[in-house]
């Protein structure tokens, strides 16, 4: 029997009544390269964030290279397991050489605690020409191109497992989305770096949204949907099809949609020609007063630009926009004044001010109607303004005088939904409205979202979560490399066709 | 730049600890009570009241320990005079900082400034012989240019604002000693002695100039919309210019406001003591920022507010000048102030947690 670098068996997991995961059991063997699929919500996360000792599994035992994890978990009793991860963003400092990012934590010091340099040198040469990189240790990462900085990210979750030693190596590896920001051609020199790190008896979990990727690179292929393991094959029993269908299955539709809403009669409020931005690749499309408009599509793309091109947040690189039939250059300030909200999906940065009160976060965009004679803020109006607003979207809470960071998370989302819907603009802009809050504000999100809508409003959302945009849209763009390649609309809105569109398979008469 | 975070983990929940989120019906009558005698929540606990007025109450020791340890000198009337009379400068700099630390700017060439515009002033009126009116001008032109070059650096360009400041603040001090050729320049114009030396009530004018400077600055801050709007500029900037609020004028003018302040004060500088050199502002930079910092840690804490500047000014006074009836002489001033900043960030952060 070959080694198992993993050994899930079956884990359950369940955040407030609902089963994240669900008896699902796992193996990866030594020496092979094991992809994990699955969208949004279909529990991969939770997996991975369960091995890495994030969460305690309700039920299941985790092994890794045959030890039991026992929880809590420290990142540091990881490395002592064999496990390393590296994770989308990589967490390489871009102004540190190459030899600084590898052998940060793990240099060899000599007398008087001086750091060897020629021998950190000679290691680090040694382990990238090992892999056929013949790249200056000294070289700072900053110089290096995206595909070799992933180079460098999956080397350096190699060395942490590995001894040194090829005969006895033996650990996991755990790749979240290596691959989300390379293009096509650069991805193959990963890849190569990847299964060279298996054939040195190394365990890979490769955790992607590519289907592609598994068909090109891995070894076998597990699939989780709905919290449920649907599949762990062989990969050359699978192709392209085949996988779609296991990861699209029959995604259960959450919430009952409200349908029948005609909107052919309402005028066109905003057009959006040949749009361009980073990822985004001339866009054009329109939309009418009180729809809504959801755009989605895998992560990466160009969905989750458009709330910030169309309210000026993020320059666009050409097209045109257009509001109400007229020329609109995207800026906030001007923004603001065509009728336009937007609300980031970053909470943190550009949501809420944390430390301004409650009341002056909710109060923000509607302030001028509290001004009253020489300028001077009116505190009871205000107070009303508060009240109505937390009163109407039915958010909780001590004093509206307490910082803004004593609110949860899906608090804060809907007491910031609810001062710009408060502010009544034309057209509101949301990016993942309802990521990372709870199911009872993400529901309550979407009731606020439809109300205003059904009053005249437009609302422009982009989201992964794709339950919450078949619920929530009248129509839905779904987004690939940039383009639009499915339009949905009707009952064609439905969560297995996003998902399915998201991976490239369905096709509308649309489009 | 700074933001001082004013969560408060004891506050968190309170009075309810489980009432974060309820999607349930059946609240609104709890909820009315709650929203109406919030704004006086905050200040219901004796707890709650203390680190609103940390700072007050130190002031208030201060003043009784001295008072008690030399009552003759310390207490006597005319003492409290001067010692408002005598910080005029020091209440203009500070409050007129708090605008631009208010809009996350730190400012470190108000020394400079101060420093440069008293120079000026004295150069251009007693030297050159101009007449006030037109020496107040040119300085305060040369000066607004100052804080022009200072916005364009750090909003425009994005340099870091701290270096570009405290570089700036290091040219001036070399200007002016160039303008004053390194002596102090004396022969000031009676009419600018008169406008800063005559009192009111007994205390120096500049006194109540940098007063009605405070009350214009707290009614803006305070109780305006663009207050509203410089305290979120300088909390989130990200997300201040998100809402569409101007973060780039407001953080220029924030910029502008701290330079006319440091002009004004050395204007005073000049009235009060009827001669200018150089380096005269560079004493006034630590307390300057001491009394902001240390005012940011009460009244409204975890704000950068022109009411507790002043408070933090009057307790940098009163300390001082008790430390001097003492007999400690001039290096009391350094240690002290150099220590109540300290203490003041010490502070803030830990009432910020």
């Amino acid at each position: 029997m070959t080694k198992l670098a993993l050994a899930v068996e079956d884990v359950t997991k369940t955040f407030g009544g609902t089963a994240a995961l669900n008896n699902v059991s796992l193996r990866v063997e030594a020496g092979e390269v094991h992809a994990l699929l699955g969208h949004n919500g279909s529990g991969k996360s939770t997996l991975i964030k369960v091995i890495a000792g994030y969460h305690r599994p309700d039920s299941g035992t985790i092994e890794v290279n045959g030890h039991a994890v026992r929880y809590p978990t420290s990142a540091l009793s990881l490395k002592d397991f064999g496990v390393s991860f590296m994770h989308q963003d990589i967490g390489l400092v871009p102004t540190l050489s190459i030899l600084e990012n590898l052998r940060v934590g793990r240099l060899q010091t000599g007398a008087m605690r001086h750091i060897r340099w020629s021998n950190e040198r000679k290691t680090v040469s040694r382990l990238l020409s090992s892999f056929g990189f013949d790249l200056s240790p000294d070289t700072p990462v900053s110089r290096l191109s995206a595909s070799e900085r992933s180079v460098i990210g999956v080397v350096r979750a190699f060395q942490d497992v590995s001894t040194g030693d090829s005969s006895s190596d033996r650990g996991l590896v755990i790749l979240d989305e290596p691959t989300a920001a390379l293009p096509e051609e650069e991805k193959r020199r990963l890849f190569g770096v990847i299964k060279q790190v298996a054939a040195r008896g190394i365990g890979v979990l490769l955790v992607t949204h590519h289907l592609e990727e598994p068909l090109q690179f891995a070894d076998r292929v597990s699939v989780l949907r709905d919290g449920r393991l649907v599949a762990s094959d062989d990969i050359s029993t699978h192709n392209y099809e085949s996988l779609a269908e296991l990861v699209v299955g029959g995604s259960v539709e959450k919430s009952v949609k409200v349908s029948g809403r005609n909107l052919a009669e309402h005028e066109e409020i905003i057009n959006v020609n040949d749009l361009s931005g980073l990822v985004l690749d001339g866009v054009s499309f329109s939309v009418r007063r009180g729809e809504i408009l959801g755009l989605t599509g895998l992560m990466g793309a160009g969905h989750e630009e458009l709330p910030f091109l169309l309210y000026g947040a993020q320059r666009p690189c050409g097209g045109s926009v257009s509001v109400g039939g007229k020329r609109f250059f995207p800026d906030p300030v001007r923004a603001r004044r065509q009728g336009l909200a937007f609300i980031s999906g970053d909470r943190i940065r550009a949501g809420g001010v944390l430390s301004a009160s409650i009341a002056e976060n909710v109060t923000l965009p509607v302030l001028e109607s509290a001004v009253g004679k020489l300028r001077w803020l009116r505190s009871r109006q205000e107070d009303s303004i508060v009240q109505s607003v937390l009163k109407e979207f039915r958010i909780k809470l001590a004093s509206p005088h307490l910082p803004f960071s004593t609110l949860s998370g899906g608090s804060q989302q809907k007491a910031l939904i609810g001062r710009w819907v408060g502010s009544s603009p034309q057209i509101l802009l949301l990016q993942e409205p309802t990521a990372g809050v709870d199911i009872g504000a993400s529901q309550d999100i979407i009731a606020i979202l439809r109300e205003f809508a059904t009053k005249g409003g437009t609302v422009i959302f982009s989201s992964e979560q794709y339950e919450d945009v078949a619920s929530l849209s009248d129509r839905v763009l779904v987004f690939r490399g940039g383009k639009i390649v499915a339009s949905l609309s009707g009952a064609e809105v439905t969560t297995e066709n996003i998902v399915s569109s998201s991976y490239g398979k369905f096709q509308t008469a649309g489009t | 730049m700074i933001s001082l975070n004013k969560v408060s983990k004891k506050n968190r929940g309170k009075p309810k600890p489980n009432s974060a989120v309820s999607l349930g019906g059946g609240v609104d009558e709890e909820f009315h009570g709650t929203v109406l005698s919030s704004r006086s929540m905050a200040l219901s606990s004796p707890k709650e009241f203390f680190r609103h007025y940390t700072v007050v109450f130190a002031l208030i020791v201060t003043i009784i320990v001295f008072g008690i340890l030399r009552p003759k000198t310390f207490l006597a009337l005319s003492d409290i005079k001067t010692i408002l009379t005598g910080q005029a400068a020091l209440f203009a700099l500070a409050l007129t900082l708090t605008v631009a630390l208010g809009a996350g700017e730190i400012d470190l060439s108000v020394g400079g400034v101060l420093g440069f515009s008293s120079v000026l002033i004295a150069y251009l009126s007693a030297v050159k012989g101009l007449s006030v009116e037109l020496s107040l001008l040119i300085s305060f032109v040369v000066i607004l240019a100052v804080a022009a070059v200072n916005s364009y650096l750090i909003v425009k360009i994005q340099v870091n604002g701290l270096i570009t400041t405290l570089a700036m603040g290091t040219i001036l001090d070399g200007l002016s000693q160039a303008v004053s050729n390194s002596s102090t320049i004396g022969n000031i114009p009676s009419r600018i002695l008169k406008i800063m030396q005559g009192r009111f009530l007994g205390i120096g004018l500049p006194f109540w100039y940098a007063v009605i400077v405070g009350i214009v600055i707290w009614y803006v801050l305070h109780h305006m919309q663009s207050g509203r709007f410089l305290y979120f500029t300088g909390e989130g900037r990200e997300a201040a210019r998100l809402a569409g609020i101007r973060v780039d004028r407001i953080r220029t003018t924030s910029l502008f406001v701290s330079a006319i302040g440091a002009w004004f004060a050395g204007f005073i500088l000049v009235g009060q003591t009827g001669a200018a050199q150089a380096g005269t502002g560079d004493p006034y930079l630590l307390p300057a920022y001491a009394a902001t910092f240390l005012g940011a840690a009460t009244i409204k804490p975890g704000r950068f507010n022109p009411l507790g500047t002043f408070v933090a000014v009057l307790l940098l006074a009163v300390g001082t000048t008790g430390l001097q009836l003492f007999g400690l002489t001039d290096w009391v001033t350094n240690v002290f102030d150099g220590a109540i900043l300290i203490v003041a960030i010490g502070l803030a952060t830990l009432v910020g947690r």
